[in-house]
């Protein structure tokens, strides 16, 4: 999946271990190392679901409740909606623009 | 296939018995999540006001990268700006004059991820060097002079961020692995496996007893982690693709992603499921970077077809598309205190937009 990924996104050179194993070999360990990873994050997986199972949730219109109630408390500090309260608070002025004479 | 068959009589359960088990865990955890899920995020904003009409303009293009920008930060002194780029250049600017302050040459190409101190004297980077590399921020000296390699990994780093202070950062890599550093020695405090996948992204909590962070990678999962520990305490799938971004909501108790799939997501940590997705039939690009405002109302998503798309997160509409950038835009961050919106493009700028007022 990854190797896949950088052919896709990203240059990167692949160092392979063919020079120094016959490609007979390099399958073999290849395979065995798949084989043993695949198994490893099996098993990871399983007792990370077992811990999610522990977990305690609340209901979604709680929280739901509670992202509304945090966007009207900080509504008034947010620029990006309310603009800067006065023009003289804005840092990105446009540079020599008309100046109120 | 001796050897594999051999191996296969030495692991009694087997990959196929293990998986079922996994499924059988994953439908019971579902069945459990769907019994509270009690409401849906977009009814409960129609009672909501709808937020007025959107005038966000740039007012500053940064230009000095000579190849794409792959990553940005601001500092925290609302003034500054780290960028890096795929032609091997970290740029530290002045926001307000778009002076640049500091430019450092990195030994490698496709420098990935930077990232502000939060001190603000200094800075982190690194990419295909699979390293990141710290450089302390001085008016009298050349950055390079002082710099620090402190985090190694097995392939190329892909994001970084430094903790609350400027003696831990946290590092993510296409190794599928984060791990934790102390910046002085260079030594790994944690290490977080369980991602199946290159991790693209990581956020920290912003809450004070948070000691948590989120990441998100290219096998479709955002995981939530203990960084105490090394645990992974929660585990989010959805996605269609590759999560490239992820990132707190400003209280701390949920978390947006931006995703290939062309969608962006609002995961809620306490209700521990997806509360509300950001899509439309007419956005099929890929979203390479998300980010709040400071009420954690508007989201921001900077997508491959070049455009900026500002979601209202409570009523999961879309508010309005910024355009302007030539290329995918492949980074961008509100600045801490909410004023500006930075965002870094494959078409070698970055940009800094403001809500222009409506005369």
């Amino acid at each position: 999946m990854s190797n896949g990924f950088h052919a896709r996104k990203y240059p990167q050179q692949r160092k392979s271990n063919a020079e120094v194993l016959s490609k007979e070999d390099c399958e073999k360990v290849s395979t065995m190392n798949k084989l043993q990873e695949g198994l490893q994050q099996q098993r990871r997986l399983i007792e990370q679901l077992r811990c999610e199972a522990q977990i305690t949730r609340m209901r979604v219109s709680q929280c739901i409740e509670d992202l509304v109630k945090y966007c009207d408390n900080w509504a008034e500090e947010d620029v990006l909606i309310k603009g800067f309260p006065k023009p003289s608070d804005n840092p990105f002025k446009e540079k020599g623009g008309c100046a109120i004479l | 296939m001796a050897a594999t068959e051999a191996l296969r009589a030495d692991n009694p359960e087997s990959i196929e018995s293990l998986s079922r088990e996994a499924e059988s865990l994953k439908a019971r955890l579902e069945e459990e999540k769907a019994k509270l899920n009690d409401v849906d995020m977009c009814v409960v904003a129609q009672r909501l006001d709808n937020l007025a009409q959107f005038n966000i303009k740039p007012r500053r293009v940064l230009k000095g990268h000579q190849g794409k920008v792959l990553c940005m930060d601001w500092s925290s002194d609302k003034r500054h700006i780290v960028s890096s780029s795929q032609d091997g250049k970290m740029l530290v600017w002045d926001a307000f004059t778009t002076n640049k302050e500091h430019a450092v040459t990195m030994p490698t190409t496709w420098v990935m991820a930077c990232s502000y101190g939060p001190s603000g004297s200094i800075v982190a980077c690194g990419g295909l060097d699979n390293k990141c590399t710290v450089y302390p921020l001085s008016l009298e000296e050349d950055p390079a002079s002082k710099k620090k390699a402190v985090a190694t990994h097995t392939s190329y780093l892909s994001c970084c961020s430094f903790t609350n202070s400027d003696y831990q950062i946290l590092t993510g890599s296409g190794d599928s692995t984060c791990a934790l550093w102390d910046v002085e020695s260079g030594q790994l405090i944690q290490s977080f496996h369980g991602h199946a996948g290159d991790v693209m992204s990581i956020d920290l909590s912003p809450t004070e007893t948070g000691n948590t962070f989120v990441s998100g990678g290219c096998d479709k999962v955002a995981m939530v982690w203990d960084m105490r520990t090394g645990d992974c305490v929660q585990m989010f799938e959805g996605h269609d693709s590759d999560i490239n971004s992820v990132r707190f909501y400003p209280s701390g108790d949920a978390f947006a992603t931006g995703s290939d799939d062309a969608t962006c997501r609002l995961f809620d940590l306490r209700a521990d499921r997806e509360v509300s997705c950001y899509k439309k039939e007419s956005i099929i690009f890929g979203c390479n970077s998300v980010d709040f405002s400071v009420s954690g109302r508007l989201l921001f998503g900077g997508y491959n077809d070049y455009t900026i798309n500002l979601w209202d997160v409570l009523k999961g509409t879309r508010l309005s598309i910024l355009y302007g950038h030539e290329n995918r835009v492949s980074c961008l961050g509100v600045s801490p205190d909410g004023t500006a919106l930075c965002t870094g493009s494959w078409d070698y700028t970055l940009r800094v937009s403001i809500l222009a007022n409506l005369m």
